[in-house]
């Protein structure tokens, strides 16, 4: 059995195609798994993930998304105790799920309708400076997790790429990826706050009309 | 290219070019004698260079020593972007912006909000950008609120010979405070999606201002929105401006020239019968501003309405064959679409007489 073809996994299987969309490959040899740990499990993954991108660089989280090391390692710990024989980066050859991508574009939703949502969107694939694309998608073809994720404002990911399955076939995917906010604990978010307020002190500020 | 008919004005006109290129605007005023102040930033055709910048090269005209001050109204991104890139030409310009962002939560709410996986502009990134400019030696940073003069020169200084200023008109103290207590209970309660907007991302802290030379005066309306509060938009505006200085005789409406910014007294008691009226258009998602309802009662109110860019332009975007196929299998319908930037621009050849000279570029439009 392998990961993709395992049933009421929408939250794994969200959290694992992160690790490969961007077309690293990682296998999913069989798998055992206890939906409830599983559930529990994810809840602590969420968490920790959240935590270890909580810093001030605004790509970082963006970046620890694509570093292959640190996801392997922390689906790992996700998937052990749940019977998971094996996770690991191996040849593209076998037990193999991957996503190539042809066309990614990152959007944010500016409106939810009754049967669609619209965003705006920034093509990453062409290099757009500033989003000129607009996109409705038909809500119907989103699953539970894309669907709590869903609001105003939210931004995401399109991938429009060419998925090899583990048994070798081959198939073309649009795929949708919600970004979560990292978590911060209330010390970061006070750690903050006295460094700005220690930026703002350093400034020179002066209150008399411009001339 | 510098565009057509492109000269500086004279050191005794007064000018207000509005640029807008359908999703943000910025406002560049000459007050006089080579003194030139930037209100907001959006960027030019090009995508990269902010409108005002590009339209002081195309002058011949140096921002580096010629512009004394920028104003950011607020931080939302379709009045924001580039404005970075402005501060960092303009090494001569103080930086002005609303007292309430420049309380440590506020920033600090941005700092942790914009911590986000995402390359979308986002105004909160543009505005700790802003920030950390400021932080360089002689920069100077100043904080506005309702009755700020954030620019003042008496009549020997300017050739036109008229007592000039630039005059906050909000945001109110209450709308202020109101603002603080927001970002207080939110800081510690940020959503855990990520998000290209915030909850407190509303236009009540928009510095709505009056450009007053002599008997001229000329209203900039930014976001501010009308609330009921007498104490906040719109209302609070009128409370404390009615009756003082001359009725301005040109207005850019505010907040895209929405309903919801809109208020009677505004153009019975601070404009002028025959106030000339300029618009920049907003579009995201479908939905447009102003509608053409909004264009209706504009132009009713005014002697003549101008938009800065009327039509966007349908882009011809040619994806790999396979992603075109795929786009029309997943059911998703997919448009491009642009605005020019464009530009109205209105000078005062005489500014106590009122005389003004009112030309259109790069698609703005009369309607």
């Amino acid at each position: 059995m392998t990961l993709h073809s395992l049933t009421n996994q929408d939250i794994f299987d969200s959290r694992y195609e992160e690790t490969v969309y961007s077309g690293e490959k990682v296998a999913d040899l069989d798998a055992k798994v206890n939906y409830d740990d599983y559930k529990r499990r994810s809840r602590e993954f969420n968490k920790g993930e959240r935590l270890k991108t909580a810093s001030h660089d605004p790509d970082s989280a963006f970046k620890s998304a694509s570093n292959s090391n640190c996801k392997t390692e922390t689906i790992n710990e996700l998937v052990a105790p749940m019977q998971l024989r094996a996770v690991q980066k191996i040849s593209s050859r076998s037990g193999v799920r991957s996503l190539t991508p042809l066309m990614e574009w990152e959007g944010s939703v500016e409106a939810i309708e009754s049967d669609e949502f619209v965003a705006r969107l920034l093509n990453v694939t062409t290099g757009e400076l500033l989003p000129t694309e607009e996109a409705s998608f038909p809500l119907s073809e989103l699953n539970d997790i894309q669907r709590d994720n869903l609001e105003v404002g939210a931004i995401f990911r399109w991938v429009i790429g060419l998925q090899r399955l583990p048994n070798g076939n081959k198939q073309r995917v649009s795929e949708l990826f919600f970004r979560r906010l990292p978590a911060h604990s209330e010390r970061e978010i006070n750690a903050a706050v006295a460094s700005i307020g220690m930026q703002l002190d350093a400034l020179d500020w002066d209150d008399a009309p411009s001339r | 290219m510098p565009w057509i008919g492109m000269t500086p004005p004279q050191d005794d006109e007064v000018e207000i070019s509005v640029f807008g290129p359908g999703y943000g605007e910025s406002i560049l005023i000459h007050a006089g004698s080579g003194r030139w102040i930037v209100i907001d930033s959006c960027l030019a055709d090009d995508r990269r260079t902010p409108a005002p910048l590009k339209y002081m090269s195309d002058i011949g005209l140096d921002a580096s020593t010629d512009v004394c001050a920028v104003v950011a109204t607020h931080w939302h991104d379709d009045h924001i972007k580039g404005l970075s890139a402005i501060l960092r030409a303009c090494v001569k310009a103080d930086y002005w912006y609303s007292a309430a962002l420049t309380k440590g939560e506020f920033l600090a709410f941005l700092a942790v909000h914009d911590n986000q996986p995402t390359t979308l502009d986002r105004g909160g990134t543009e505005m700790l950008k802003c920030l950390e400019l400021m932080e360089e030696p002689g920069r100077k940073i100043k904080r506005l609120l309702e009755d700020t003069l954030v620019a003042d020169w008496p009549a020997s200084r300017l050739a036109h010979g008229h007592a000039t200023r630039l005059l906050a008109l909000s945001p109110s103290s209450k709308q202020f405070d109101q603002f603080l207590r927001m970002i207080g209970a939110e800081l510690y309660e940020l959503p855990l999606k990520a998000k290209t907007r915030l909850t407190a991302g509303r236009n009540d802290l928009s510095i709505a201002s009056v450009l007053e030379v002599g008997a001229l005066s000329v209203l900039l309306g930014a976001d501010l929105e009308h609330c009921q509060d007498p104490d906040l938009g719109w209302a609070a505006v009128i409370h404390n401006r009615s009756g003082k200085g001359p009725k301005s005789a040109a207005i850019k409406v505010p907040h895209h020239g929405s309903a919801g910014a809109h208020h009677d007294q505004v153009w019975s008691e601070l404009l002028a019968e025959d106030v000339v009226s300029v618009v920049t258009p907003w579009s995201l998602a479908g939905k447009k501003l102003p509608t053409e309802t909004d264009k209706v009662r504009i132009s009713s109110l005014s002697k003549a309405a101008y938009i800065t860019a009327e039509k966007p332009q349908t882009l011809k975007k040619r994806y790999p064959r396979a992603v075109t196929k795929h786009i029309r299998r997943s059911r998703v319908e997919i448009t491009s679409s642009v605005y020019r930037c464009g530009h109205v621009r209105i000078r005062f050849p005489e500014a106590d007489l009122g005389k003004q000279v009112i030309e259109l570029f790069n698609g703005a439009a009369q309607y």
